[in-house]
């Protein structure tokens, strides 16, 4: 869940059709097309990414909303047991934070998914999620989507997310043993052990919770 | 009560488009605060090479004497070179000293390899803003001669195969055959890295992509987490082009020095028995305090703002002993930071849920308001009406300033107070129980 309280917008005389403000939206609100950046307004979060990518041109720009639009998956309108057979198969809490910035839980990234979300940035759209910074809630993100057998596919040229191993590839729970045994300073087999029993907590973001089988 | 001394000046604050508004006035000069010296309370913090306001010429001595020992053979006159450098070391004591290594890094490595196109690689937290500011405040454009490259966590990324799989690195930071990491000690988020493998981390977070540090803070608990950079720093792809670390070394009471290494994790072994040892009774002071108002005045993100030379966020985060490395270490935030008043700051999505905000202008306060959902936020007009109704809200009298300092607190009398007579408890704490427990932990002994 996001408020947003403002979007950006384009000065075309400025625009020279470069397409960097495209690879970082975390909602593809902002597109080029024939060599002008265009803003949905309804899609923007007001991440400022974009102006960020745009500093030598200067061609995006702030514009606050006269009301803060707010943006929320309801979690209750979809089958419990599906949004917590995703969340259980990425290892979330439905109810943690996967969000930092927007406090979005995992529960209604499920949800969001269950109503038809299949890429990160629809899920953006839909829940708020990596709507501000998204440096560390993309790969929850991934987690989730993978968990409900939905693939993120890119190519090479987009480098918005990078979906190869952003999700469960890589994970305390399938350090190979050899590497776990090569660096014990990391007590990778001791947490691995400890995992098998149910949660470990993480601070500051969503524990990694094993439901217990 | 025991009469302290006056307090400290703090590092300035440089003007920012990252910040709040500018202050008119520093927590410093507010009536009664006084100050606590870090040897005051811990005396066998040894006395550092420089504190704020030295010549910096004693950091580019101790850059040179540290690269003496390295062995810089393999850069030849024409190869391309990066000198990464990352964006918190210029939080470090108002950042003369920081700045001042890595200049130092890049005339001495082009003194000894007659290579003139060292360029420096600056890793940004969050957006490339913070990089532009601080490359002109530092001069750092004149000093490399334009030859910048500037980045952040969004920016394309480079594949590198690793142990535990595929992660991605920012490609600019790689894109030389050879890289040389400047980095520093500060031990600020020792929740995330519990100073086991803490001179790593920058690998997983200022040179890697936002999936892997995702990895990092999502897919491991913290006692593990340190397993990505390591992977990262053993790649084929990093140790081909990795020549040396030169580290800044701190301590509470100032900078400490220069170290610098082709074996980082040597390197990483050695900063971590001294800074266990320098800020663990630190930390553990921090966590003894019962209750007290968290005033943010230095020039940085709220999180990484310093008093005696320590970090805001290892208070936020206590009273959990992070460094023991047995236990999972979640605080959902420190009960006894009872109010966090906001004079100055870089704005960021810091979340400290169940703690009152008290903003020291309107502007703060709606800029608080509009960026995070879950500040309780309240407003004053100026830092005084701040704290009235900081005091007011809280019942405590107990105040500490972050403010940049190092060497000492700025604080109120009423925590000066506290922090003097719980320091001998604490410091007898860590040596006997704590410091082994940690040291064995981390195979350290
Ligand atoms: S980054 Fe700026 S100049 Fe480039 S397409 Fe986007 S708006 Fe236009
Ligand atoms: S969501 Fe962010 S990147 Fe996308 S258009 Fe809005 S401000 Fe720009």
């Amino acid at each position: 869940m996001i408020n947003i309280t403002q979007v950006v917008k384009v000065i075309d005389e400025k625009c020279i059709g470069c397409k960097q403000c495209d690879q970082v939206c975390p909602t593809e609100a902002i597109k080029t097309v024939d060599r002008l950046a265009r803003v949905d307004k309804d899609l923007c979060t007001g991440c400022n990414k974009c102006i960020e990518a745009c500093m030598d041109h200067g061609a995006i720009k702030r514009e606050f909303l006269d009301a803060p639009r707010r943006v929320v998956t309801d979690s209750g309108t979809v089958d419990r047991s599906q949004l917590e057979k995703i969340c259980a198969a990425a290892l979330l809490d439905p109810e943690e934070a996967i969000c930092l910035c927007t406090a979005t839980t995992a529960g209604e990234v499920a949800a969001a998914i269950l109503k038809g979300g299949r890429t990160p940035e629809a899920l953006s759209v839909m829940t708020g999620v990596r709507g501000v910074c998204a440096i560390w809630c993309t790969g929850p993100v991934i987690r989730l989507l993978e968990a409900a057998s939905i693939k993120v596919e890119r190519s090479s040229r987009d480098w918005r997310v990078y979906p190869e191993n952003a999700g469960m590839a890589i994970g305390i729970w399938n350090v190979p043993p050899e590497v776990a045994d090569k660096y014990p300073e990391y007590r990778i087999r001791e947490n691995q052990e400890r995992l098998k029993h149910g949660r470990i907590e993480v601070p500051m973001f969503a524990n990694i919770e094993r439901t217990p089988s | 009560m025991t009469a302290f001394a006056p307090t400290v000046m703090p590092p300035p604050i440089p003007r920012s488009a990252m910040g709040y508004r500018y202050p008119p006035s520093r927590a410093a000069e507010l009536p009664g605060m006084v100050s606590v010296t870090v040897r005051d309370l811990f005396s066998d913090i040894p006395a550092p090479l420089m504190v704020l306001g030295d010549d910096t010429d004693k950091i580019r001595a101790a850059t040179v004497a540290a690269l003496n020992g390295v062995d810089l053979a393999r850069i030849g006159p024409n190869d391309s070179v990066n000198i990464l450098c990352s964006e918190h070391g210029f939080a470090m004591m108002g950042g003369d000293a920081y700045a001042e290594t890595v200049r130092a890094v890049k005339d001495e490595v082009e003194r000894r390899t007659g290579n003139r196109k060292l360029r420096l690689a600056f890793s940004s937290a969050t957006n490339t803003l913070e990089g532009q500011e601080i490359i002109a405040q530092y001069k750092l454009d004149e000093h490399f001669e334009g030859r910048i490259v500037q980045f952040g966590p969004y920016d394309k990324g480079v594949e590198i195969q690793t142990e535990i799989g595929v992660l991605y690195g920012i490609g600019a930071a790689y894109k030389a055959q050879h890289i040389i990491y400047v980095h520093y000690d500060d031990p600020r988020e020792t929740h995330f890295h519990r100073l086991n493998g803490r001179a790593l981390k920058a690998f997983t977070m200022s040179y890697a992509r936002i999936e892997t540090r995702g990895i990092f803070h999502n897919n491991f608990p913290t006692s593990s987490a340190n397993i990505v950079p390591r992977a990262l720093y053993e790649s084929p792809f990093v140790q081909e082009k990795f020549v040396c670390a030169v580290m800044l070394r701190s301590s509470p009471s100032g900078i400490m020095g220069v170290d610098a290494a082709r074996d980082l994790i040597a390197l990483d072994k050695r900063m971590t028995k001294e800074l266990l040892r320098y800020f663990g009774k630190m930390i553990h002071l921090f966590d003894s305090i019962d209750d007290c108002i968290a005033v943010m005045d230095g020039h940085r993100w709220l999180h990484y703002q310093h008093a005696g030379g320590l970090t805001s966020c290892n208070l936020f985060f206590g009273p959990v002993d992070h460094l023991d490395l047995e236990i999972d270490s979640k605080s959902p935030g420190n009960p006894a930071v009872k109010a966090v008043v906001v004079n100055y700051a870089w704005k960021s999505a810091f979340t400290l849920k169940n703690i009152p905000f008290v903003a020291a202008h309107p502007k703060i306060a709606s800029s608080l308001e509009r960026q995070n959902l879950h500040y309780k936020v309240l407003s004053a007009d100026t830092l005084e009406q701040a704290m009235e109704k900081a005091y007011a809200l809280t019942r405590t009298r107990k105040v500490i300033i972050f403010d940049g300092s190092y060497g000492a607190i700025n604080c109120s009398p009423e925590l000066a107070d506290e922090l003097v007579r719980k320091a001998p408890a604490v410091s007898k704490e860590v040596d006997e129980v704590l410091m082994p427990k940690w040291l064995s932990q981390r195979r350290l002994t």
